[in-house]
């Protein structure tokens, strides 16, 4: 396979004659990664910069590469392509462990995106460098730091880059544990030159992400794509994508995401709208608006799942307008008592609604996304959500109703940190199924368990988030 | 259940997921590492199934999120109350 013809929306700069080496990796093939939009903005800035000389790498298509790269980095938005960052490093020739890199000339080895941020650990000996955050700001601090200490050797500079606030240097760090089978009993400092605790960056600019790239084979063929907001208020206590991310962040419509999407409609029709929650931006009902219009008549709009309670016939009919077929909403329960627990604030009146409007708005389906296993769910729980499916299906006949559901993950840095995976979720996944299809409903699971990736993330778009 | 062991792994499980590579990429395959390394580190069920007491050193306590601890300790204890 070779590169397809791309269309950028940046200028790269021509590197000048000490630029620095990078490739930057996508731990995934080129259609996967191409659809990050977190990997294409890390890539427009880093193109943007004339010190570095950047090369492109996906597992089965890659830019020339540099014989000895000075940097590597890899944007990972899924946890199991861990198995590939291992495989590149490998075809590389280059050791997997960042201790057998600190003699010979390897180049320093970074990572960031949405794993690598909530909790980097399992990962951490491959790294050198793990980039904590929004990557805005942090990711030039970074490289102003690595050009710094260019020609240093590995330990000064991995110490100087360990001060930059949301650099996390893992070799710094020693974790030590009660027994080689039981828990961790503290975690720290290897020198009282490095600060004992890491902050992931937060960026507050008024530009969110946009596509540096439009191309013919990103998994929604040439999609734009927009970021409208950036986390979720809800704050659901499992949610990953709320609480990493937080604060609720938007820009403004008519001086940042406005133009924002003029530029990507003059080198493509189609235009996708991210965000955990988008139609929670304030001036959602104008940015409607600004796509209803006849200009805007052969465009295909995409849009990642909705908030239930803000599904209108206006949504509805927009987004039949400009090809879409279904939505989106998570609903996780059916049970009201149980999305109390997990701080959902939805109610299945609100559910009826959403469906009613779609409907009404001429969308021929609706997706529910579901989860089991979550804590303090009792079998009345689950009998809720297919009394709710039930309901739903005689109150608005002819839509195509589907419930995805997975199950409960804990993670990182929510207030369900703490539960275990429920062993009996599998099985309660397996009973939902069945009973769902003696109902004649169809239930899909996830591809994608946790929900966590979805939402707009700096670095760690991908594939699920537009459905 | 994958997604549970990675997303509270610790340091401990780089061995196993160097191992399991070339195992393959199956349920099966992650018990097979961690049965191949006992007694390196816990098993998968302290990681994906057990719930962790609210004192433990949590993998990711050196890394600070935009929430101090004590406010989803907080949002835990909410949740709990209603059960």
């Amino acid at each position: 396979m070779t590169f397809p013809t791309e269309q950028l929306l940046f200028t790269p700069a021509a590197p000048t004659s000490q630029a620095l080496s990078l490739l930057f990796a996508f731990p995934n093939t080129y259609s996967v990664g191409i659809t990050s939009l977190g990997y294409q903005v890390v890539w427009g800035l880093l193109q943007a910069r004339s010190d570095l000389r950047v090369s492109r790498l996906f597992t089965d298509i890659h830019e020339p590469l540099p014989r000895h790269p000075d940097l590597l980095g890899f944007s990972l938005s899924w946890e199991l392509d861990y198995v590939n960052i291992l495989s590149l490093l490998e075809s590389l020739e280059i050791p997997v462990r960042s201790k057998d890199r600190t003699h010979g000339c390897f180049p320093l080895v970074f990572g960031g995106g949405p794993v690598l941020t909530a909790n980097p650990e399992p990962f951490a000996d491959f790294f050198d460098v793990i980039l904590l955050g929004d990557g805005e700001e942090l990711l030039h601090s970074f490289i102003d730091t690595v050009q710094i200490v260019q020609g240093a050797d590995r330990v000064t500079q991995l110490l100087t880059l360990a001060q930059v606030p949301g650099v996390y240097v893992p070799s710094l760090y020693e974790v030590t544990y009660h027994s080689q089978e039981g828990a961790i009993s503290a975690i720290q400092p290897i020198t009282a030159k490095v600060p004992p605790q890491v902050s992931k960056q937060t960026y507050r600019g008024n530009q969110l992400s946009t596509s540096t790239v439009v191309s013919p084979k990103a998994a929604w063929e040439n999609i734009y794509m927009v970021e409208v907001v950036r986390s979720c208020p809800e704050m659901c206590r499992f949610c990953l994508a709320s609480y990493l991310t937080l604060p609720f962040r938007t820009p403004d419509l008519q001086t940042s995401l406005i133009p924002a999407i003029e530029q990507g409609l003059a080198v493509t029709n189609r235009i996708g709208l991210l965000g955990a929650s988008v139609t929670q931006h304030p001036e959602f009902d104008q940015l409607l608006d600004y796509f209803t219009r006849p200009v805007c008549a052969d465009l295909r709009l995409s849009i990642a799942s909705v908030r239930t309670n803000t599904v209108t016939v206006k949504l509805a009919k927009i987004l039949t307008q400009r090809g879409s077929r279904s939505i989106t909403i998570a609903i996780e329960s059916g049970s009201d008592r149980l999305r109390q627990i997990i701080n959902k604030k939805l109610e299945n009146e609100q559910i009826y609604a959403a469906a009613s409007a779609a409907h009404q708005g001429g969308l021929k389906g609706i997706k529910l996304y579901g989860m089991v296993g979550l804590p303090g769910e009792t079998p009345e729980d689950l009998e809720a959500t297919l009394l709710l499916m039930g309901d739903l299906k005689r109150q608005t006949p002819g839509l195509r109703l589907t419930l995805g559901c997975s199950t409960f993950v804990p993670k990182a840095h929510t207030p369900f940190q703490w539960f275990g995976v429920n062993p009996q979720a599998k099985q309660t996944l397996q009973r939902l199924q069945n009973r769902c299809a003696l109902k004649g409903l169809s239930i899909g699971r996830r591809a994608i368990t946790g929900r966590c990736y979805k939402p707009c993330y700096q670095e760690g778009i991908a594939v699920c988030h537009i459905y | 259940m994958l997604q549970a062991l990675l997303s509270r792994g610790d340091r401990r499980l780089s061995h196993l997921l160097e191992l399991t590579r070339h195992f393959g990429d199956s349920i099966g395959s992650y018990r097979r590492a961690f049965k191949q390394l006992q007694g390196q580190l816990p098993d998968l069920d302290y990681y994906v199934f057990a719930d962790w007491p609210i004192d433990q050193v949590l993998p990711w306590s050196h890394l600070q999120g935009p929430l101090p601890q004590g406010t989803l300790e907080k949002h835990l204890q909410e949740a709990i109350a209603l059960f």
